[in-house]
């Protein structure tokens, strides 16, 4: 699907209805363009636009908390004693005129539609006041076969279901609530469902159950007639009892059924009540949140200190590090001189034992008589000669002793066990994660004193009553789901042996009938069909994960700018997400990447279901930085699909959006707010790619 | 942070180790920044006695001894050398800090105190401004 044009009347602020007043767009563009920038400050109408797109396909638009959470309940159509925004604008109202609505036009498969949703007073109310005052008139045209078609919001439906919307129209501020929904586990069940019912995979689900059920009654069928031919009285008997087992099991299942039904219809209005319960439900979130939050911090702080405590212990060595390693240098430097001393000592030696060599002369090989005597003067100066040699040698014994090498070995050893290697930059890093979770700490038990203080004692009390009876409610319904697949699984087993027994009571009947032949024939068709049915099913899915998985991580990759940190995204058979990085580890990833997650994830989801409709962001940037913004943006704008964005200002400059993006879209448009009048937003053309 | 029971008139294990009772509480702030030290105290010490020491921050016992209690921290031999593991003897004669007429534990007490001294005025004590021993001991940091 396709949109073309969209018109506002009398819409929240877009003043003005019928063929002069209303407010057009125009999104059809040359050469096939289709995507559309819409460039707005906050308050200017963004939102309001991207409602109009709900509203017309549901009939209805989620309320919006500050905080950016829809919660299930919706705006109101007038001006009621709420403080949210209603969706006839208060200026038309002020001036007695109630009508409003919203035209979109549309291609969908190959045909043009026209689809007009309005509201306007009941007959006999001039100025509605309430909701239940207000009428809805809501037609849906084939243009291309110029045709009115009957169930206008059925049809709409099977276009793209309500509760799929959230894939398509996607808030930025919401990224957060992808980002639970695809990381916890407790909410595996919905995500499941959601994602298996934008797969489709229910409608193959239930082809298996079709055929179970065709099986079912065969065999219903089949039992009539063998026991009509049969003779085998104890076998019939043995059939009957089985029968009976059957039936009243089947009771005991429909009554599990019942109360699971009871209890989630229970658990529905609980659900409901907390929701509607603004404010304490507001504040005891709030609440958990920043408790949680605090005990978080708290404990980051206490982790932080704690390590930091491991390291600091023994680093006052390394304070003196400098001093104490010039004084290993200079007791290094002492034992290398020693060691020369005695080099040199033993030099000494062996020159002063040559001399006394001399002195004796030398003898004769032969017989020993001394030869080459020294004269007297040489005597004299060979013995000052050793003299000398021998004070020298004094004092390097001296000097080789003082201090003593094994004090010197001592000093080394002691002073070494003295100096550290070690360095504090990471307690300097510590440091600067205690500070921060400091600030952090203190804003959030400012922010949990606010919450609290938002909740009355009786409010508090009302509103944890009420989630006390959830959680009871939640843990009954887990006993019945366990009650109910106990009874499942007999009743399987009792069938299965029913049927076993109808199969040899057939083989004893002999001939049968046609019709018995018949049914028999129709069974076995029927379970054929339901086992390569379940079995593809499962090929399916697996498949489709598996697709949906690779498409996903791809688009990540394109996305973020840490592809040296990240290797893709995980996605398990119960549709949980991963991020992993390049060790193919679970990483838990920044507030600003699961944004680009949920992009990436909702990208691979719209495109592997084959749903065709477009793609309407509203606050884009919301979490994301502006590098990825950017690549966000070109992505989105050039992968094929139409796509809206409703941008903020900080988050993308007209100027910067029409030079950088805007010749992927069909227009570009700037909304704002009319001078002097608050209720009246105008649209203006940016840039203008559309057909003549 | 407890102080340790040690009487400090004892002279036995090479006297006690003190610190100036002007930083009674500080140390034992400081010391919850080793909390994972076997004791917590001397660990501190020994970190104010090493900034003292690389800062010349001796503070002569006479000065602050009279002001009130002092605060205990070890004996030398035995608690404060750990066993016997570090050699203050050696490293103080090393260091040629060492002076005649001062006992060796005397010596260690009066540079913790001017470590400490050190400590309190850069607001170190609760473990929050390591950042500033770049400034002042950057061969302690390899950024």
């Amino acid at each position: 699907m396709i949109i073309t044009s969209i018109e506002l009347h009398n819409w929240q602020p877009y003043y003005g209805f019928g063929q002069k007043g209303k407010t057009r767009v125009n999104f059809k563009g040359k050469s096939g363009k289709k995507n559309i920038i819409f460039y707005g400050q906050n308050t200017n109408g963004k939102t309001a636009f991207w409602e109009a797109i709900q509203f017309s396909f549901f009939g209805r638009v989620n309320k919006r908390r500050s905080s950016g959470i829809r919660d299930g309940n919706f705006k109101p159509l007038v001006a009621d004693s709420t403080d949210f925004e209603p969706l006839l604008n208060v200026s038309a109202w002020d001036e007695g005129n109630c009508n409003f609505g919203v035209v979109l036009e549309f291609n969908h498969e190959g045909d043009d539609f026209r689809l007009e949703r309005f509201y306007q007073p009941r007959t006999g109310v001039r100025l509605a006041r309430r909701d239940s005052e207000m009428e809805l008139h809501l037609t849906l045209r084939n243009l291309s076969k110029n045709k009115y078609l009957k169930n206008e919001q059925t049809y709409l439906n099977n276009i793209l279901p309500e509760k799929l919307s959230r894939f398509f129209m996607f808030d930025g501020e919401r990224a957060k609530e992808y980002r639970d929904l695809f990381m916890d586990a407790g909410h595996d069940v919905e995500l499941r469902g959601l994602i298996e019912d934008i797969l489709r995979f229910p409608i193959l689900t239930q082809g298996a159950g079709d055929f179970r059920d065709i099986s079912k009654e065969c065999s219903k069928e089949i039992t009539k007639y063998v026991k009509t031919a049969s003779k085998d009285a104890t076998l019939i008997k043995h059939l009957e009892k089985l029968e009976g087992i059957i039936e009243q099991n089947t009771t005991f299942r429909d009554q599990f059924k019942n109360k699971l039904d009871e209890k989630s219809e229970r658990l529905s209005q609980l659900n409901n009540w907390l929701k509607n319960n603004d404010k304490g439900k507001e504040a005891l979130v709030q609440e958990e949140m920043y408790s949680k939050l605090v005990e978080d911090l708290e404990d980051a702080i206490k982790t932080s200190k704690e390590r930091m405590a491991r390291f600091l212990p023994e680093s006052w060595r390394a304070i003196l590090r400098t001093r104490i390693n010039d004084r290993i240098a200079q007791v290094e430097e002492d034992l290398k001189r020693q060691e020369k001393e005695k080099e040199e000592i033993e030099g000494l030696k062996f020159e002063i034992g040559n001399l006394e060599t001399r002195l004796r002369g030398k003898p004769c090989k032969h017989c020993g008589h001394k030869q080459d005597e020294p004269s007297s003067d040489e005597i004299d100066s060979i013995s000052r000669t050793i003299l000398e040699k021998e004070q020298k040698i004094q004092i390097l014994e001296e000097s080789r002793i003082s201090p003593s090498p094994l004090v010197l070995l001592k000093r080394q050893d002691s002073l070494k066990n003295m100096s550290s290697d070690r360095y504090l930059d990471v307690v300097v890093d510590y440091e600067t994660d205690i500070l921060t979770n400091q600030k952090k700490l203190r804003d959030a038990k400012n922010n949990l004193k606010d919450a609290v203080n938002l909740l009355t004692a009786d409010a508090k009390k009302e509103v944890q009553a009420h989630i006390l009876e959830k959680e009871q409610l939640l843990e009954k319904i887990g006993d019945l789901k366990g009650e109910l697949k106990g009874v499942q699984d007999f009743l399987s087993q009792i069938e299965g042996e029913h049927r076993l027994k109808s199969k040899g009571l057939q083989s004893s009947t002999g001939s049968k009938t046609k019709v018995h032949e018949k049914a028999e024939l129709k069974q076995n068709i029927a379970d054929a069909f339901e086992e390569i049915w379940t079995n593809q099913v499962e090929v399916h899915r697996e498949a489709m994960r598996s697709r949906v998985e690779s498409h996903a991580s791809k688009v990540f990759m394109k996305l973020t700018n840490k592809e040296k940190v990240y290797s893709g995204l995980k996605i398990t058979k119960n549709f949980q997400i991963a991020l992993l990085n390049k060790k193919g580890r679970g990483d838990s990833g920044s507030q600003g990447q699961w944004a680009l997650i949920a992009y990436s994830i909702l990208d691979a989801l719209t495109t592997c279901s084959g749903t065709e409709f477009p793609l309407v962001i509203d606050t884009p940037g919301a979490s994301i930085d502006d590098e990825h913004l950017e690549k966000l943006f070109e992505y989105l704008l050039s992968a094929g699909k139409q796509v809206m964005i409703f941008a903020e200002g900080t988050e993308l400059k007209p100027e910067k959006g029409d030079s950088d993006f805007a010749h992927h879209c069909a227009a570009t448009y700037k909304l704002k707010m009319k001078a002097g009048e608050n209720e009246k937003s105008e649209i203006l053309i940016s840039y203008n790619n559309l057909e003549e | 942070m407890e102080d340790e029971i040690i009487d400090e008139n004892d002279q036995s294990k090479g006297g006690i180790v003190t610190c100036s009772s002007e930083f009674h509480k500080d140390i034992g702030d400081f010391a919850e920044l080793f909390t994972t030290s076997k004791s917590p105290i001397r660990e501190a010490a020994r970190f104010a006695m090493a900034i003292g020491i690389q800062k010349d921050r001796r503070e002569k016992r006479e000065d602050w001894k009279k002001k009130g209690k002092k605060r205990t921290i070890a004996h030398l031999h035995g608690q404060f050398d750990d066993g016997g593991r570090y050699d203050f003897s050696l490293l103080f004669e090393m260091l040629g800090l060492i002076v005649d007429d001062t006992p060796l534990h005397h010596l260690v007490s009066e540079y913790v105190t001017g470590g400490m001294r050190w400590i309190s005025e850069n607001e170190l004590k609760k473990g929050y401004n390591f950042s500033i021993m770049k400034e002042e001991f950057p061969y302690l940091f390899q950024d």
